[in-house]
């Protein structure tokens, strides 16, 4: 139910694949609306659906970034990137959360866990953009620097 | 529709560290106790140092030749050493031990005393008069210790002074009168202690239950406190969650402007207003408690028929919203009972209690509605005087005289109340913890209503139930209107058996 027509059929599309996992239809509908015209847009309105549709994608390739919601019901988000993050395949995917939990424990939860931002709602638009070009443009190694650098010194 | 996910417990519930009424009484005991041994102890040493000084200059100043008595200086000093012991003891939290030592040593100090005058003077009245002093300790005992610790101390303190009243050698000259007046005197001394006993005793019993109640009252405010904070903390998320939605489509469209088409735009800010009108209803659901307290102020009180009200509360039930399956509703109404007050809130309190009986009892069970006269005042004696509630109330007063009222009663064969937390319900934002877990919707403000519509008609309302899983009856009793202001009553409908 797009707002609008993928742009690229998905052979020659060069554009990252990010997956938007929220159990709240609405807001997954804005957050891919907002970023149509530079990602192609995956959704996932659970924490288990987001497992399966990795597991289809493992084929063509993972998505080259995630953005989680914390409330969800069955697996939270929190647990989700602890799955991911556990999965040696899926263990370098860049993860966002977004959550309503905005609390300094919640934050360092999702930290401890394993995530690369912790973005809070209601967020920017543009930040969200940046976070997701920041994780998708940064090398393995440059990303296990930052996570190691956040478990050292966790901030908040 | 967003507030059904009010209920919805955040993933960091608020949990407040809740003390309960006996943890409250006993710590402020313990407070209590450690206050007084503070003070007391240095008091207790500076007297005995001056009870020192003063047998020091009777024996060698005033009663030379018994210099040899000097010895019972020792263990006046060990008691000074003793008693400062214990008060370094009260410094680390120490209670029993400190107050034990304190006692004893202040006792011991009275009887060198004693001891020391009869060694001198004999048992003449003075030593006798002055015995009556070891009844301090009971109060000392009473003050710093309190309960049955009073009794073992008033025991100890009538052997004491029988001993020395039978044992010491009277004054040659006085001894037959001395003798005589005893036989008065001893059970005086003795009735006299267990009287000061009994007074300490009742005196900390009295402390004992006032704080009970104090902790009672704490103990509910820092529930009602926790509810409170779990519905702002949920009241918060959820509006988070439209927020962002409305939020990330606004920028969306400003960012994607110039690429994006007509329909594109159109269809994405019909999507936004979608959620904004959303935001809104969730918005002034949360703040229609202010309008629930001016609707209740603001009506002129007739009489209305109750089955009408009850048809149209049944009429008002959003059954979609709760996708209720079929359920048997059964009403016992005579058709010509009318209650004096206001229809809207009328129909108001019978929709919020049927909505709920709906909701807290399972699939397939009945649930009843009956209204019956009743003998008796519509509101409680300690209610009546509520104050504060303008003119018409007191118009109605003369109403409220009358003795016959009309009790409504709701009952459904659902989950129940446990009884503790039967009357906090009643209360803004309240529900009892079990739905906040569960996927029920609520927002704690359908009991609320209805109490402050019942009270606002000069009615009250109550809840009885055995207990969690044995369902639950809601009571409201709401004057009967007078004879000469009833409305012709309406053509009665088939009475019984409707369904929702």
């Amino acid at each position: 139910m797009g707002i609008e027509m993928e742009r690229a059929s998905s052979g020659d599309d060069r554009r990252f694949r990010v997956l938007l996992v929220d159990d709240n239809v609405e807001l997954l509908e804005a957050v891919r609306f907002a970023l149509l015209d530079d990602y192609r847009i995956e959704t996932a309105t659970s924490a288990e659906a987001a497992l399966e549709r990795i597991e289809q994608l493992a084929q063509t390739g993972l998505p080259d970034c995630m953005v989680i919601d914390v409330k969800m019901p069955g697996l939270n988000g929190v647990q989700l990137v602890r799955i991911l993050r556990g999965d040696p395949a899926t263990a370098q995917i860049p993860l966002i959360i977004l959550s309503a939990y905005v609390q300094g424990e919640d934050i360092l939860r999702g930290q401890l866990a394993g995530v690369d931002r912790y973005l809070a709602k209601p967020f920017d638009v543009a930040v969200l953009i940046d976070a997701i070009q920041q994780a998708t443009h940064l090398t393995p190694e440059q990303r296990l620097t930052r996570l190691r650098s956040f478990l050292d010194d966790p901030p908040g | 529709m967003q507030v059904s996910a009010l209920l919805e417990q955040p993933e960091t519930a608020v949990t407040g560290t809740t003390i309960t009424e006996r943890e409250f009484v006993d710590n402020y005991e313990r407070q209590r106790r450690l206050e007084m041994l503070n003070l007391l102890a240095p008091a207790f040493i500076g007297i005995t140092l001056i009870v020192m000084a003063a047998i020091a200059a009777y024996l060698v100043v005033l009663a030379p030749g018994q210099e040899s008595l000097l010895v019972v200086e020792a263990p006046l000093a060990a008691v000074v050493i003793v008693q400062s012991v214990s008060w370094l003891l009260v410094r680390q939290e120490r209670v029993l031990l400190p107050t034990v030592i304190l006692l004893a040593g202040n006792a011991l100090v009275i009887i060198a005393i004693e001891v020391i005058w009869i060694k001198v003077n004999g048992l003449d009245l003075f030593a006798i008069a002055g015995l009556i002093t070891l009844c301090s300790i009971i109060v000392e005992a009473g003050a710093l210790g309190g309960g049955w610790v009073i009794v073992p101390v008033t025991l100890a303190i009538n052997v004491v002074t029988l001993a020395i009243l039978l044992v010491s050698p009277r004054p040659p000259q006085l001894a037959t009168t001395i003798d005589t007046q005893l036989a008065l005197f001893a059970p005086v001394i003795i009735m006299t202690q267990w009287a000061l006993g009994a007074t300490m005793f009742a005196l900390w019993r009295n402390v004992r239950s006032m704080l009970r109640t104090v902790g009672i009252a704490y103990e509910r405010a820092q529930r009602l406190d926790d509810l409170k904070n779990q519905f702002i903390s949920s009241v918060n998320h959820e509006l988070r969650t439209p927020l962002t939605t409305l939020q990330t489509y606004i920028q969306a469209c400003l960012i994607r402007f110039e690429r994006l088409s007509r329909e594109d735009l159109r269809s994405a800010l019909e999507r936004a207003d979608r959620v904004s009108r959303a935001l809104a209803e969730l918005v002034k659901e949360i703040l229609s408690t202010r309008r629930i307290e001016q609707d209740a102020v603001g009506f002129t009180p007739t009489a209305v028929p109750v089955r009408q009200s009850v048809e149209a509360a049944i009429s008002l039930l959003d059954l979609r919203a709760t996708e209720t399956p079929m359920r048997d509703l059964h009403l016992s109404i005579p058709g010509d009972i009318q209650v004096w007050g206001d229809a809207t809130l009328l129909k108001q309190i019978l929709s919020n209690l049927l909505t709920n009986a709906l909701k807290y009892s399972p699939d397939g069970t009945p649930i009843e509605v009956s209204a019956t006269l009743e003998r008796g005042a519509a509101r409680s004696a300690n209610e009546a005087g509520a104050p504060g509630k303008g003119k018409r109330r007191s118009v109605r007063s003369a109403e409220q005289a009358t003795p016959t009222v009309v009790e409504l009663t709701v009952r459904d064969h659902g989950f129940g109340i446990p009884a503790d937390e039967a009357p906090l319900l009643f209360n803004r934002f309240v529900r009892l913890p079990r739905d906040l877990a569960s996927s029920i919707v609520g927002t704690g403000l359908g009991l609320y209503t209805c109490k402050l519509y019942a009270e606002a008609m000069g009615g009250s309302i109550w809840v009885e139930s055995a207990g969690e899983g044995e369902g639950s009856t809601f009571h409201v009793r709401l004057p009967l209107a007078p004879a000469d202001a009833q409305a012709p009553s309406a053509p009665v409908k088939e009475p019984v058996g409707a369904r929702a």
